[in-house]
């Protein structure tokens, strides 16, 4: 009898071994009839009430007169008796049972058996379903994504009540294990997609994934395209509309952004609110929101531009009252520019970082010293702060916070290029970043055209 | 892996490629009626055309440097074929050179042209090396924007009150036999005739059937859009300012002034070319460097930026001044290149392998 691998004393002391001195490590002695046993488990991946009711209750009131503890079969029958409505499973390997502990297993050891019982048990705090914070909408549904993998996956679930939708797990992060589920809806998204993503995710290679970011750096075909490949969103309603558009989603476990692959340029200027309206007003949000990437881009470089060097394209009215206003500033449009606009992104980013309690300060500081003081000061020119507080406007309205980012690093790159070589400049600018928009594909699909381009269109 | 275009890519490609240039050169002004020369080319152009189209019906999918080594054997072909690359390089910088002077003359006049020219090639490299669909790709959006320009520039000068059609009187003054011959002199080569490019691509052009059919359409289109420009240009100019001017399309943009406040819409020319002259030039870069890559063995992607290097290099050197460059466009390159390159090897080609056609089935 002494030489099962089952041994008490032994998976007692390998578990030690193993979790060393964690204070989570909980091994609870008991007695089922006349058989000692031993549950183990991590305390804090479950929580006592769910343990107590679900495990520890159930096998002290059993009657174990039918079971026969000799029998190989004997934890077959208490998994079927006691722990009809749990997850369980049996172990046959002891050196794989720390492994399920981490993920939320109990284990059960019971004398004079060759087998182990797992059941499942995890049960964690979650932050209960709030409104979105960073995709809002006036009219349409209220609630975001959570931290909570499994809250996420229910929640689109239950949108798209389909049973062709499949939640396909991955486990990413060599030291973090974290679950990542690729949800798609079979027959609809294409397997050409399916598998260069499935391949990518097996090929990570990431020590931890905290967040959905950290995948989308890993899935971005291209490390300088200067455009998010993948899209986010933290409304179900967006996340479902993409799915059933043939495309697939990653659910990332920790992750409140749940990821739409493949993104088109188009969706980031797309509220799902634009469906919920008359068309014809949507229509003409979304070409304002286009405008205004259009401005955020591009009208400091114009301003640029029109002042160092092609000063006849400005009506003459205009031209005499921004002269005027540039009267007696010292410095050059260009770094009057670059000052404003530096200055804004500190305030931006100070905004964003800071605790909410000194947010007022920021604000006082930002608007009434360097807006204000500075124009009086004749450090910087009015026109200068309108287009400088017009593009930061500007830069907001994309539905997507992301998306903005990159394009800012952009719009330097056009200030300087039009301070050198002027409207030339800028023309080019903006053409070098058409043509890489045309140039973008992602996983196959171009960056540009609508999805149905996906099938048909590409030879082999 | 070689993509196909989608018919409406190449369809923007051709129409962009036609209209590239000559929408702001204008047709050269032979004589005083220009806007006729382009509807008068129509019938000789789908001769010229005709015979590309045979030629790439002959050649099944294959592209034009195999088709001349096809029908010219392995020395002679190759050395056409590095002739066409060639000479794509030189239609390219020719482009790039016409882009420059309306640079020079619109917006930067104190920047040195290589300034100009090197900004330029770089992004002309970038968009070639995206290969093909991208490039069908780009110009679907350039076609998009160049019309959109086309379209305010036209709404502008009608709305300021430019437009006068009695301008365009005396009708055909020289008579149609002038029209007819300058269109054979000139048009026909130019811009028309540099459609022989495309044939360079290939598989990549979707099949003989559909060449045919879209190669049509963009030749329609391009040729009542050019001729629609040349009537604004000649309506808002006159016939008399029309011959002295360069830039006829920029001079007429410069005539536009609403209640003094919307003026000098030279910026919306500048787009306009500048947007053609990237997606014309990629068209023969691409063309040139797949030429290279035929001759030399190794990838074209490798060939691109220096290749885009020369372009620039030769578009500066390639004459001393506009007047130069203009004349040589319009008398030697004509002669000397267009003439034998568009129309007397493609023949001769295309006789040949029909010959060797032939041959082979008897």
């Amino acid at each position: 009898m002494a030489t099962y691998r089952f041994r008490q004393d032994r998976i007692e002391n390998e578990l030690r071994a193993h979790f060393g001195s964690s204070a989570d490590l909980s091994l609870i002695p008991i007695r089922l009839a006349d058989r000692d046993g031993l549950l183990c488990f991590l305390s804090t991946m479950t929580n006592s009430t769910f343990l107590m009711n679900n495990v520890v209750q159930p096998l002290l009131q059993a009657s174990y007169r039918e079971i026969l503890f000799d029998s190989a079969e004997a934890l077959d029958s208490l998994r079927l008796r006691l722990f009809g409505g749990l997850n369980t499973r049996l172990l046959e390997d002891p050196g794989h049972l720390p492994e399920w502990m981490t993920q939320g297993y109990a284990g059960l050891l019971l004398d004079g058996q060759d087998r182990m019982l797992l059941i499942h048990v995890q049960e964690l705090e979650k932050r209960s379903i709030a409104e979105p914070t960073a995709q809002n909408v006036i009219r349409g549904p209220k609630e975001a994504f959570t931290e909570s993998a499994d809250t996420n996956m229910s929640m689109i679930r239950r949108r798209i009540l389909n049973e062709n939708l499949r939640f396909e797990k991955h486990v990413i992060g060599s030291k973090s294990n974290t679950s990542v589920y690729l949800a798609y809806l079979e027959g609809e998204a294409d397997e050409r997609l399916l598998n260069p993503i499935r391949e990518k995710l097996r090929s990570a290679r990431l020590t931890g994934l905290f967040d959905s970011g950290g995948l989308e750096n890993e899935l971005q075909s291209n490390r300088f395209y200067l455009f998010p490949t993948t899209y986010n969103s933290e409304r179900p309603d967006s996340i479902c509309s993409c799915l059933l558009d043939k495309r697939v989603a990653l659910i990332v476990n920790g992750s409140p952004f749940v990821l739409i692959i493949p993104a088109q340029f188009t969706d980031f200027f797309k509220s799902p609110e634009d469906q919920y309206q008359w068309f014809v007003f949507g229509t003409f949000i979304r070409l304002l929101r286009y405008v205004a990437f259009l401005f955020s881009l591009t009208l400091p470089a114009f301003y640029v531009a029109v002042t160092c060097y092609h000063q006849e394209l400005v009506p003459t009215l205009l031209l005499t009252s921004i002269m005027a206003q540039r009267q007696g500033i010292p410095f050059p449009a260009v770094v009057e520019m670059f000052l404003m606009e530096i200055t804004f992104e500190l305030l931006r980013e100070a905004g964003t970082r800071m605790p909410r309690l000194v947010g007022q300060s920021i604000s006082i500081a930002g608007a009434l010293v360097l807006g204000e003081a500075a124009v009086q000061a004749g450090i910087v020119s009015n026109i200068t702060v309108i287009i400088v507080a017009l593009t930061a406007i500007s830069g907001y309205v994309s539905p997507v916070y992301t998306f903005g980012a990159n394009i800012r690093l952009f719009r330097f790159a056009l200030i300087v290029l039009s301070s050198v070589i002027g409207l030339y400049g800028v023309i080019l600018g903006c053409a070098y970043l058409l043509i890489h928009l045309t140039r973008i594909e992602t996983f196959g699909v171009p960056y540009l055209s609508p999805l149905s381009r996906f099938s048909g269109k590409r030879s082999a | 892996m070689e993509s196909k275009l989608t018919g409406l890519q190449l369809y923007a490609m051709m129409l962009v490629f036609l209209l590239g240039t000559s929408i702001i050169y204008g047709t050269p002004r032979l004589v005083p009626d220009s806007w006729l020369i382009d509807i008068a080319a129509i019938v000789p152009y789908l001769l010229l055309t005709g015979i590309y189209l045979a030629l790439f019906w002959t050649g099944c999918d294959r592209n034009l440097y195999e088709l001349l080594v096809a029908a010219w054997g392995k020395h002679f072909g190759k050395l056409f074929a590095l002739g066409y690359s060639v000479y794509f390089l030189y239609i390219a910088s020719r482009n790039l050179r016409d882009m420059v002077e309306l640079i020079l003359t619109a917006l930067l006049r104190n920047t040195p042209s290589f300034v100009i020219v090197l900004a330029f090639v770089g992004i002309v490299a970038y968009a070639a090396c995206g290969g093909i669909i991208a490039l069908g790709r780009l110009s679907i959006l350039i076609a998009g924007m160049v019309l959109f320009f086309f379209v305010v520039l036209t709404c502008l000068l009608y709305f300021s009150d430019s437009i006068d059609l009695e301008r365009v009187l005396p009708f055909l003054s020289e008579g149609l036999g002038a029209v007819a011959g300058a269109s054979l002199r000139s048009s026909i080569w130019f811009p028309y005739g540099e459609v022989l490019v495309f044939l360079a691509f290939g598989s990549s052009l979707g099949g003989a059937k559909t060449l045919r059919k879209i190669g049509l359409f963009s030749l329609l289109s391009a040729t009542a859009i050019l001729s629609f420009s040349n009537l604004l240009q000649t309506s808002v100019l006159g016939i008399e300012n029309m011959k002295y001017s360069v830039f006829a399309l920029l001079d007429a943009a410069r005539l536009i002034n609403i209640e003094n406040f919307i003026t000098r819409m030279d910026a919306l020319v500048a787009f306009i070319i500048i947007f053609g002259v990237i997606v014309k030039s990629a068209i023969f870069l691409y063309a040139s460097a797949k030429g290279a890559e035929f001759l030399f063995g190794s990838d074209w992607r490798g060939f691109a930026p220096s290749l885009a290097l020369l372009i620039g290099a030769l578009s500066i050197k390639v004459s001393r001044n506009n007047a130069e460059h203009v004349s040589e466009g319009l008398v030697y390159a004509i002669y000397w290149l267009h003439i034998p390159f568009q129309l007397a090897i493609p023949l001769a080609t295309l006789l040949l392998l029909r010959l060797r056609l032939n041959h082979k089935e008897a």
